[in-house]
């Protein structure tokens, strides 16, 4: 039992705590200083502000009255989390691009800066939250009256409403002036609450400290272990196979939707985000944090129902259960926990709403009345402070008054899941803003109404109870008696889950009007530029839509305006800055579109997108949107997919095309190597000759020891070697001439055999004279090529006799001569059994002067182009010479020709 | 020059593909064959599955992010298409002038 002094006194040291970690963080971020304060630790912890009390105790709750359920709680967070990068990286990047201050805003933005779209998303998050705060007022009243009870019987609580509504007085207070100290203090929303975060974060280790605490006590303290815990659980508690129906399905999703869609969720995910990249540490971390939160849930839950009196309120087990085991300090630290829970959530759902009230409601409210948009400088500023004050008050007071009307009716449990089903009317406009273009403003703003009106008559308005708004009449006949329209069996569909049955009505009319009233519009001008803005925002570089909006406006306008709403100093600083980024020094900037456009996202971080084109609209004239523009830049993705298509292509040919430049490289210096060794055997072969024509004519001219006998027989020397000399030139020029052409022969349709035959007969002379045997093979005999008799004969000639010549083969040398018509080719072998030609230099044997037979040692005579010319002129005829490869011993030749065709 | 990874996409695709495992997972049918009355170490089989699966996605989260933030732009898709930027990494000069 504790006292109820001493729960006060560390509910108030903690509070005292709370202030003093705000008003440093706040302190050091003014300073410049961020460090821990911009950690993705502290962001992670910030986001947990989703855990209110209402999970903290009502989720153990749950898990006694309905089992495994309350999982879905959490599961839903972390599905949205773990895929942050399709939803919430997008999202977070459009913020930081437009400067985006809540839901409200996002959604508006999205719109074509939609004021009236603004304002019913903000009316929804008033209506849903408000009651969401009285649960947190609730939550704690009653925790402090659990802990500091002093009736006969502890564990059970008995409602002194009296004094519970006293405790919840002073903590609407307590929470109204920490939220108005910290978190209006500036008026951009965009300079976000450091000091309030710091103090978020604090609390969401204190709140996950307490429930791990109060956890283990369970598991190791009351229960001996785990097993032991699980054995007491009730068997319906958690093999229910109906628990995964479709409630199981529908509260996930619905989770998973609030996550994102809450204001206060918004505010801390989305507005505090300080750095895209913390995303993704929060996208495992946060899901860790509820894995965490939820591990004792059940065991708690267990134990409470088996060892508490029954009737015990088993949304107050963390609390009760401890004070059951008598350990005071887990039941203060778990009493904190709670507190921590429900102050954390309020004051940013109030700072949430408060600058949606202010931006959405009041600002666009006081633009109508023409004092405000004449009034002095600094006043729209401190309008906007006052009323964010005011609403923060308005909120928790609304709060306070729906925890005081309710009162004892048990409305208020089953809150947080109504209030999840409200937030979720944004979400079809949102995700689908988000990835569709047509998405347009009418198509929101029906869908929204649409869903929202029904949440409120299938879920909010009965949640109440069957006297408060609606009557039992009316719940169970329907309005007017049409039974048809049923609040919780709408249309006639019965026997649903009530929250399933609400989900269903209100989510899927609210995506379908959505989705026919956008098709059915066509969206206006601004509504297509901020839908590519956000559709594409991970495309389209910022600098390609800034000429997309044409207006101009005097600056001084501009400047009057700026500083209505940020303030003489904070005004002129950003005009001093755009005229630096202008080139312009000390003169004031031109208001050119790029500079408007600045301004007017400034403008929007302080007063939201709606209101702060409104206000520009004031000043600006010709507002024009060049849709060309647009519809080009809507086709960027197009353009880009187009454009590294291209450059593949081209870097496809320009690889073709630079392996092309090194073959042709290759071939050329081959071919310069193989003239340079031309060059040079040419000087070498006529040089032999020309030694001796010279050495003898030298002898010649001095004619004192020469009889004629000699003379003549020198004489005869230099007439053969000149004779030779000639055969060479006249080759050299014959093969040039074949390599580079000349007139095209006349080719004639002759018989290839009897040239052969004549070739044979014309070696003959030479084969009987070096000894060589010529053998006869097997023979064509019957074919017709299109060829000139003398060059074709000139081939066999050639490689007849080099078969002949270089045969050293000292016993029973031989040359083999076959010929016969093969696939369409006239083919012709010459072989012989010398000795071959080597295998390294079988691939030159067709370059000029190249003798195969250079190692044979045989002197005999040849300018070596034979083979070289023999080779050209088969290729000049369309046919080959090949050197075949298969034989092991001696050379083997073969000439194809094409055997002609059936015509010409 | 800053090749880009070639395992990004894949990274990217994963990232997106996970809360699709986690529905699968989580979401009837599929959890519905483990709420039978069978038991694992004295733990229900279901608690085991719902909590076991739950943290072996936030572990597959943290493992993707932090592999994700290991490569130099988590961006989108760069403009120039990585073959060309190999293309012109690697396409040596020709190593020598055609000889004469």
């Amino acid at each position: 039992m504790l006292s109820a002094n001493l729960v006060l006194v560390t509910a108030l040291l903690y509070v005292a705590l709370l202030f003093a970690v705000a008003f440093f963080g706040d302190r050091r971020a003014r300073s410049g200083r961020l460090g821990w304060l911009q950690s993705p630790v502290v962001y992670t912890l910030s986001i947990s502000v989703y855990c209110t009390s209402w999970t903290f105790y009502g989720a153990v709750g749950s898990a006694a009255r309905g089992g495994l359920e309350f999982v879905t709680i959490y599961l839903g967070p972390t599905i949205a989390f773990i895929g942050w990068w399709v939803l919430l990286r997008k999202i977070v990047r459009i913020a930081h691009a437009q400067g985006i201050t809540s839901i409200a805003d996002m959604v508006s933005s999205r719109y074509g800066k939609s004021s009236s779209l603004a304002a019913l998303v903000t009316l929804i998050a008033v209506v849903s939250v408000a009651p969401y705060i009285a649960l947190q007022l609730k939550a704690v009243a009653a925790s402090f009256q659990v802990i500091s009870n002093s009736g006969p019987d502890t564990l059970t609580v008995v409602h002194d409403s009296r004094s519970e509504f006293q405790a919840g007085f002073w903590i609407a207070v307590g929470m109204a002036l920490f939220t108005i100290l910290f978190g209006t203090r500036n008026v951009d929303a965009k300079e976000r609450h450091h000091g309030v975060v710091a103090a978020i974060a604090l609390e969401a280790v204190v709140k996950l400290v307490a429930l791990l605490a109060v956890g283990l006590l369970a598991v190791f303290g009351v229960a001996d272990g785990p097993e032991h815990v699980f054995a007491l659980a009730s068997p319906e508690m958690l093999h229910a196979q109906d628990a995964f129906g479709p409630r199981w399905v529908a509260v996930t999703f619905l989770a998973a939707g609030a996550v994102i869609c809450l204001p206060r969720q918004f505010q801390v995910t989305v507005v505090e985000n300080v750095e895209e990249s913390h995303l993704r540490t929060a996208a495992w971390m946060f899901p860790l944090y509820l894995f965490l939160l939820s591990l004792f849930v059940l065991p708690i839950a267990i134990a409470g129902l088996n060892f508490l009196p029954s009737d015990a309120d088993p949304d107050m087990f963390v609390l009760t259960l401890p004070i059951w085991a008598s350990r005071h300090d887990i039941a203060l630290l778990s009493f904190l926990g709670g507190f921590s829970a429900a102050t954390s959530m309020v004051i940013v759902a109030c700072i949430a709403l408060s600058t949606m009230i202010s931006n959405h409601i009041v600002m666009p409210l006081a633009m109508r009345l023409r004092g405000v948009s004449q009034s002095a400088s600094g006043e729209i500023r401190r309008l906007l402070l006052v009323s964010r004050r005011v609403s923060i008050c308005l909120m928790i007071a609304l709060g306070f008054a729906y925890f005081r009307l309710s009162g004892d009716s048990g409305a208020l449990a089953s809150i947080g899941l109504i209030a999840f089903t409200g937030a979720a009317q944004v979400l079809p406009s949102l995700i689908g803003g988000l990835f569709w273009r047509q998405a347009n403003a009418a198509g929101a703003f029906a869908g929204l109404l649409a869903g929202a009106l029904l949440w409120a008559y299938t879920l909010f308005l009965p949640s109440f109870g069957p006297d408060l708004v609606m009557s039992p009449r009316l719940l169970d006949e329907g309005p007017f008696g049409v039974a048809l329209l049923r609040p919780q069996a709408l249309f006639g569909l019965e026997g649903v889950d009530p929250l399933v049955h609400a989900i269903f009505w209100s989510l899927s009319i609210n995506t379908l009007l959505f989705v026919l009233v956008s098709l059915a519009r066509e969206p206006r001008p601004l509504e297509r530029l901020q839908s590519t803005l956000f559709v594409d925002v991970f495309r389209t570089p910022a600098e390609a839509t800034a000429g997309l909006l044409r207006r101009s406006a005097a600056t001084r306008d501009l400047s009057e305006l700026a500083q209505r709403i940020l303030g003489v100093d904070a005004a002129q600083r950003l005009f001093r800055r755009a005229a630096r980024q202008q080139g312009r020094g000390r003169d004031a900037p031109i208001a050119d579109d790029a500079f408007i456009t600045q301004l007017e996202r400034t403008l929007a971080g302080s007063i939201g997108g709606a209101s702060a084109h409104a206000m520009i609209s004031q000043v600006v004239t010709g507002e024009t949107i060049s849709l060309d523009a647009l519809v080009r830049i809507a086709d960027e993705t197009q353009r880009i997919r187009e454009y590294s298509r291209q450059l593949e292509e081209k870097s496809r040919q320009l690889e073709t095309t630079a392996r092309e430049l090194a073959q042709a490289n290759d071939r050329l210096r081959r071919l310069d190597v193989e003239k340079d060794h031309f060059l040079s055997q040419v000087s070498h072969e006529v040089r032999t000759p020309m030694t001796s024509i010279r050495s003898f004519s030298e002898i010649l001219l001095d004619p004192r020891h020469l009889d004629a006998a000699r003379a003549e027989r020198y004489l005869r020397i230099i007439h053969e070697e000149s004779v030779r000399l000639t055969r060479l030139l006249d080759s050299t020029l014959e093969l040039n001439l074949l390599e580079h052409g000349e007139a095209p022969w006349q080719l004639a349709r002759i018989d290839p055999e009897t040239v052969l035959d004549k070739s044979i007969e014309v070696c003959q002379s030479l084969a009987a004279a070096s000894g060589v045997q010529m053998l006869q093979g097997e023979r064509a005999r019957a074919a017709v090529v299109d060829a000139e008799p003398d060059r074709l004969s000139q081939v066999f000639i050639n490689l007849i006799a080099n078969a002949i010549k270089y045969n050293s083969t000292p016993a029973d040398p031989w040359v083999r001569i076959s010929s016969r018509v093969r696939r369409g080719q006239y083919e012709v072998q010459i072989e012989d059994n010398g000795p071959g030609i080597r295998a390294e230099e079988r691939e030159l044997i067709f370059s000029k002067f190249r003798r195969g037979w250079a190692h044979t040692q045989t002197s005999a005579p040849g300018a070596g182009l034979g083979l070289a010319i023999s080779w050209q002129i088969m290729r000049r005829l369309g046919g080959e010479l090949a050197l075949d490869t298969g034989s092991d011993r001696g050379a083997s030749f073969r000439v194809t020709l094409p055997l002609a065709g059936p015509t010409t | 020059m800053k090749t880009p990874d070639p395992g990004t996409p894949r990274l990217r695709d994963a990232m997106a593909l996970l809360p699709a495992l986690a529905v699968f997972l989580l979401m009837p049918p599929l959890v519905t064959l483990f709420a039978g009355s069978h038991h694992l170490g004295g733990v229900p089989l279901i608690v085991v599955y719902l909590f076991g699966v739950w943290l072996a996605l936030i572990v597959a989260a943290a493992l993707l992010a932090r592999r994700l933030a290991r490569t130099p732009d988590a961006g989108p898709a760069p403009a120039v298409p990585a073959s060309l930027q190999a293309a012109a990494s690697a396409d040596a000069p020709p190593t020598q002038p055609p000889a004469r």
